[in-house]
């Protein structure tokens, strides 16, 4: 089953975490079924990113969690509200809701924080990461 | 008068506008005492990154002022430098500006509607909230933008900070397989332009008389977008060029970003201004249904803009229309320009009002001084004059109230408090 996997962060610091172990997860070699796309904090874009997609699996980075560890939200209920500096105050707990007040969701949705800190963390960790995040797609973790 | 009672408010940053701010508020004896709209995001010093360099950066680089108004940072831009080269692109890019700036309003207008100002008058905190009252509603809002960012992205590649527009015209021209595309995407969604009107319409917009000043671009025919004259309900009619003359910005204390006031006095830009001295510009459909809605215009009542929004959407949209109906592409996006040294100004209809910039060019085409006046800063001493009006009747109102009220007077407006230097921490003080 193809799997889109979306990597939510921005150019500046540990907020570039996902998109690292975006790229890194290209470079180990995914199956031929997943894609790869890095979002710019994309707000209600989010929305736009998922459609058309049976199976999304959504990395962001974290600073809730310790740098360098993976983290499977459960539930939506565990996403903090974006920051009232956000733009519009929209981020990505509200973009899955709405997503879901309108149906919107895809099929298969999976959500994973990444510890992170004020800057990226060490390549070693980033490929640890990837590593993990692979092992979870292959055995069809980051699809449920 | 007597010593102020201090009751401290602790309200949080103001939710859905775009930045951040915090309005300290102080009544007296049931009056109003004092207001203040804080602006407390650092300035931004993009005139001054834009010293020194060459005059074919500078559409790049405003385009990063904003990420909802980027094209119309651009449109100003290229006209003021335009001016300097004396470039006059032809008909094909004047009507791809058009259609660019369009898009603009569209995306923006829809975003405002519907992420920020509708949650006010459903009594919803977010969109949210909003979308398990009304989800058609919010799933045709969220169309409408896209469709907006789709018009930004064709001519411009992309829809945020788009790349395509540059001093002379566009870098490329999109083939008629692209256009056919978007018009009909275009063509299938007018009938939801259209029920956004009548949607907003039903809005129980609060009913208020205020006495200001409409200030907005206007042209000799149609709707002004791109370009015109600078004109107001009060007798001024310039060119870009006179603005400094007739409008000063000033620092206040409380602000990061300028109070821009017309010879002293506040007044109003952006989508009610705009309708107020151009409705005989809209097509008589339109205005007959704001009509029908009780919206006389020209419209004293701030909360009309709302109203304004949702016909420059469908005007818009119609546009697109007739801009893309006999679309061909064409081998020439652009003229080229030799440098050459002078000053240029350029005025827009950005999707908040008027966006003015003023560049000096030396002879090798670096730019020399660059100062630009967004819609935001126009409007913010407008906005403490409506809160002032609007809160004056509130002194024995309770918080929640007061901040509700104040933080849709705020939101009316629009205010890209990014662009204008981000906002609600509520302070009041009663005696």
């Amino acid at each position: 089953m193809s799997l889109r996997i979306l990597c939510i962060g921005s150019p500046f610091g540990g907020d570039a975490t996902a998109w690292a172990v975006g790229e890194q997860l290209i470079e180990l070699g995914l199956p031929k079924t997943c894609e790869v796309r890095l979002l710019d904090r994309p707000g209600m874009r989010l929305l736009e990113a998922m459609q058309g997609a049976a199976a999304v699996l959504l990395l962001d980075a974290s600073q809730d969690i310790a740098p360098g560890r993976l983290h499977r939200v459960e539930s939506l209920d565990e996403l903090q509200p974006a920051s009232p500096r956000s733009s519009h105050g929209i981020g990505v707990a509200e973009a899955l809701r709405l997503a879901e007040r309108l149906g919107r969701l895809p099929a298969r949705l999976s959500v994973y924080a990444i510890g992170a800190g004020a800057t990226l963390p060490p390549a070693s960790t980033l490929a640890a990461l990837a590593a993990q995040l692979l092992e979870e797609i292959k055995k069809g973790r980051g699809q449920t | 008068m007597a010593e102020a009672k201090r009751v401290p408010l602790s309200l949080p940053l103001l939710a859905r506008v775009e930045g951040e701010g915090a309005l300290e508020l102080a009544y007296a004896q049931g009056r109003i005492a004092g207001l203040r709209l804080h602006i407390f995001e650092p300035p931004r010093y993009f005139e001054k990154f834009l010293e020194g360099r060459h005059y074919s950066e500078v559409p790049d680089i405003v385009a990063r002022i904003c990420g909802l108004c980027p094209a119309a940072y651009q449109m100003s831009a290229v006209q003021a430098l335009e001016g300097i080269l004396g470039l006059a692109p032809g008909p094909w890019v004047q009507a791809m500006r058009r259609l660019f700036y369009c898009g603009e309003w569209i995306e923006s207008h829809c975003a405002h509607l519907h992420l920020l100002a509708a949650p006010d008058f459903f009594g919803c905190a977010n969109v949210v909230e909003l979308a398990a009252k009304d989800a058609g509603a919010v799933r045709r809002g969220l169309k409408l933008q896209n469709l907006g960012n789709r018009i930004l992205q064709f001519l411009g590649g992309r829809s945020i900070h788009p790349v395509g527009a540059r001093v002379g015209g566009f870098w490329r021209a999109p083939s008629a397989a692209e256009a056919r595309a978007l018009l009909a995407e275009l063509q299938g969604a007018l009938p939801e332009a259209e029920a956004l009107l009548d949607w907003v319409l039903a809005w129980p917009l609060p009913e208020c008389d205020q006495a200001f000043e409409s200030v907005a671009l206007r042209t000799e025919t149609g709707y002004a977008i791109e370009g015109g004259r600078i004109v107001s309900d009060r007798g001024l009619d310039i060119h870009a060029e006179a603005f400094e003359r007739h409008f000063s910005e000033h620092q206040v204390p409380h602000s990061t970003a300028f109070h821009c006031l017309h010879e002293g006095q506040p007044y109003l830009v952006g989508p009610l201004a705009r309708l107020n001295l151009n409705a005989d510009r809209l097509p008589a459909d339109i205005r007959q249904r704001l009509h029908q809605a009780g919206i006389a215009l020209p419209s004293g009542n701030p909360f009309h803009s709302a109203a304004a929004r949702a016909a420059e959407v469908l005007y818009a949209l119609r546009e697109a229309l007739r801009l893309l109906a006999d679309y061909a592409p064409t081998d020439t996006p652009y003229v080229e320009a030799e440098p050459r040294a002078g000053i240029g100004f350029g005025a827009t209809e950005a999707p908040r009002g008027i966006l003015w910039h003023r560049y000096e060019l030396d002879e090798r085409g670096l730019v020399r001084a660059a100062r630009i006046v967004p819609p935001t800063a126009q409007n913010q001493a407008r906005i403490e004059a409506d809160l002032a009006a609007t809160l004056a009747e509130m002194s024995d109102a309770a918080e929640a109230a007061l901040r509700q009220r104040a933080e849709t007077v705020i939101r009316n407006y629009d205010p890209c408090i990014s662009c204008a230097t981000h906002f609600l921490r509520l302070k009041v003080e009663r005696a």
